[in-house]
């Protein structure tokens, strides 16, 4: 099966001398197409540093990285910037959204960088496009409210449908549950599983929570920036 | 990205950053209005004096060997000076740069004058007097006071005579002395607005004379007077014989002898005939040369310099150069206001990137590249500057009208005074606007790289 994620090697540290803190420590992974991937480990760990090596969003990394077969050490800034927004999706704890900016703006938001002109140009598909990723994700109608006046889940909710906007292939999750409580990072992890599922989206989350590894593929154990243990694969168990 | 996605962003940023970027806008706007309207303040009063006052679309060449023959090179005869030939008058007209040529020509003989009861009650005189000839074409319709032309007065000659008596006043006998002549109108005479300023505050005062103002030679109808040719306080011409003709002042002209009167140029040909040859009639003094264009000049005061003929007044490009040097001060004013603001706008989009790190790393996040981050403080910068640029340009235009509305009002006639001391030619709009625009930009350069240079990762988890 295809790989749309081959790193080896990959380290990252911080700081130097007696200082020093590696962040990665020679990491080697591999994650293939339409798989669910939760990496898990306390906080501390690595994991948000590793998720933001796989995107391409730190590229100050030891160690070789192949996204979608491609290595990415030779892109220039550009070519990586495209990759990133036309193929991956990012999901992050403190979802990101910019308070200053409807709902709909925010999922928008992708498409002003997207060099895939054809993709964009049709505003009112774009507009379509946001109309059905708000009713998906529950929040049908909703398009002008202001992050303000939602609640977290609410509000990790349309960071998903932002993620989702250009149909990537890859969707990278930091702590997507993070900030919320146990029955909305439930409702969150539901979310996931159903892209996954239905979509058959690849998904790498990195967590310290066990309910995303339950409807994972396959789990990553992460400690001191190196991969101690992995699980699976498995096949998906299902969480209704 | 493109550019309606980057007007967006903008178009966002200007709408939530009103107040930081008003005031940064500020300085951007103060800073064109200042260099605008001192650009066009002097813009405007360059046009005027050199326009003008001392126009710098003309030259006036004369022989150096004819300089100014002086009092006693009218007496000793020192006034048959070789001048500038018909010849050279036609090769100068030639020139491509030339639009058109009008030679001068000044008395070659003593002459002194006597008159002015009707303006001053009483005969007063000078013991000498000195006199130029100019063609009819370079006096202005402005310069005339009345309805007296400037005209050679032998084209309507009247009857026959010998004596002033047999003609009917004001008209004169023109003729050599105790030859046949003709009856015509005095000769008209020019005068400057120097000869004026010299008589009224110096002249006047010492004699216990009334001045002589413009609209006391209007209401006297010209002053007519005698002009004595031949002879003067410090002798005779060898050549002809002494007689007085009658010259009526027509008008008040830049373009007359600053001390001294100004005839019509074949008046003078013909009294230089009269009292000392052929050749002061026929070379004359000085061309004035006008250029097609005030860049062409020193390409004519070349070609004069072949010929070997020098400039006779610099006072046009001292006066330019005087006027550049007052407006580069000026606009340095405007500049280093720019420079501040350049700097206040540093200052504001410095915060800004900061403030924005975690917005800047979720664009690069979902697509953005350090280029567009950096094309978006950009034309954020760029759209600043324009905006600020264009109240800049409002603000000055409405000063520089409220300047001409105040000197209208306020300030008391005075020669050349023009109707607007401004100009805005379209370069200067032009050029207001992208000065604003670039100083705006030039102040953004630094931030915008910053914007460029966040990194996403560090970005978004410092912010977790």
């Amino acid at each position: 099966m295809e790989l749309v994620i081959e790193g080896k090697g990959l380290a990252k540290r911080y700081g130097e001398g007696p200082g020093m803190r590696a962040a990665l420590d020679g990491v080697d992974i591999e994650v293939k197409r339409g798989e669910f991937v939760a990496v898990l480990g306390p906080s501390g760990c690595g994991k948000s540093t590793l998720l933001g090596v796989l995107g391409g969003l730190d590229r100050s990394f030891g160690g070789k990285l192949w996204l979608f077969g491609e290595d990415i050490d030779p892109l220039s800034d550009a070519a990586l910037a495209a990759l990133r927004g036309r193929r991956i999706g990012f999901v992050f704890q403190a979802f990101h959204l910019l308070g200053h900016l409807s709902t709909r703006d925010n999922i928008l938001a992708p498409a002003l960088f997207s060099r895939d002109h054809q993709a964009v140009a049709d505003r009112r598909a774009l507009g379509d496009r946001v109309d059905h990723l708000l009713h998906e994700i529950g929040l049908g109608g909703r398009g002008d409210d202001m992050p303000a006046t939602m609640s977290g889940g609410e509000r990790q909710r349309v960071a998903i449908a932002r993620a989702m906007l250009l149909e990537p292939e890859l969707l990278l999750c930091d702590e997507p549950t993070g900030n919320l409580d146990a029955e909305t990072g439930q409702q969150i992890v539901e979310l996931f599983h159903r892209l996954h599922r239905d979509q058959n989206m690849t998904v790498v989350a990195v967590t310290h929570e066990l309910r995303v590894a339950e409807v994972a593929t396959r789990t990553l154990h992460m400690r001191g920036g190196a991969l101690v243990d992995e699980d699976g694969p498995r096949s998906v168990r299902g969480v209704e | 990205m493109n550019r309606g996605a980057l007007w967006t962003l903008v178009r966002r940023d200007l709408a939530r950053e009103r107040g930081a970027l008003v005031t940064s806008g500020f300085g951007i706007a103060a800073g064109t209005a200042a260099l605008v309207f001192f650009l066009a303040l002097g813009l405007g009063v360059r046009s005027v004096l050199l326009g003008d006052v001392f126009p710098i679309d003309q030259v006036e060449l004369e022989s150096p060997k004819a300089n100014d023959p002086g009092l006693l090179g009218l007496v000793f005869g020192r006034g048959e000076q070789p001048g500038i030939t018909a010849k050279q008058v036609s090769q100068l007209k030639a020139l491509p740069e030339v639009e058109a040529a009008y030679p001068k020509l000044k008395f070659s003989f003593p002459a002194s004058a006597r008159g002015g009861k009707e303006v001053f009650g009483r005969e007063v005189g000078t013991s000498e007097m000195i006199g130029d000839g100019i063609a009819i074409a370079l006096v202005a319709e402005g310069d005339l006071l009345g309805d007296f032309p400037f005209v050679d007065p032998l084209k309507h000659p009247g009857k026959p005579c010998r004596h002033t008596h047999q003609c009917e006043a004001p008209q004169y006998c023109e003729g050599p002395a105790g030859a046949d002549g003709v009856c015509v109108d005095p000769v008209p005479v020019l005068i400057s607005h120097y000869l004026i300023e010299i008589f009224d505050k110096s002249v006047a005062p010492a004699h216990n004379l009334p001045p002589v103002g413009k609209t006391l030679i209007e209401k006297a109808g010209g002053v007519v007077f005698k002009l004595w040719l031949g002879e003067s306080l410090l002798g005779r011409s060898k050549k002809g014989g002494p007689r007085h003709v009658h010259a009526r002042v027509v008008g008040i002209s830049d373009r007359a002898i600053d001390l001294g009167v100004t005839l019509p140029l074949t008046v003078v040909q013909r009294f230089n005939r009269e009292y000392t040859g052929d050749q002061a009639a026929e070379n004359f003094s000085s061309v004035v040369l006008k250029a097609k264009n005030a860049a062409s000049v020193s390409r004519i005061m070349n070609a004069g310099r072949e010929l070997d003929l020098v400039p006779r007044d610099t006072r046009a490009r001292d006066v330019s150069v005087l006027i550049s040097g007052v407006m580069a001060l000026l606009a340095l004013v405007g500049v280093i206001i720019l420079v501040v603001s350049a700097s206040n706008i540093a200052y504001t989009f410095r915060v800004l990137v900061s403030e924005r790190r975690r917005e800047i790393a979720l664009y690069r996040a979902v697509g953005a590249s350090a280029v567009d981050m950096m094309k978006w403080l950009m034309a954020l910068a760029l759209t600043m500057g324009a905006l600020g640029g264009a109240v800049g340009l409002g603000v000055s235009w409405l000063l520089s009208k409220l300047a001409n509305y105040l000197a209208a009002s306020r300030l008391p006639d005075f020669p050349f005074k023009p109707d607007s001391f401004f100009a805005f030619p379209w370069w200067l709009v032009c050029g207001g606007f992208l000065f604003a625009s670039l100083f705006a930009a030039i102040g953004a350069i630094g931030p915008a790289r910053r914007a460029g240079k966040v990194e996403p990762a560090a970005a978004l988890a410092s912010l977790s």
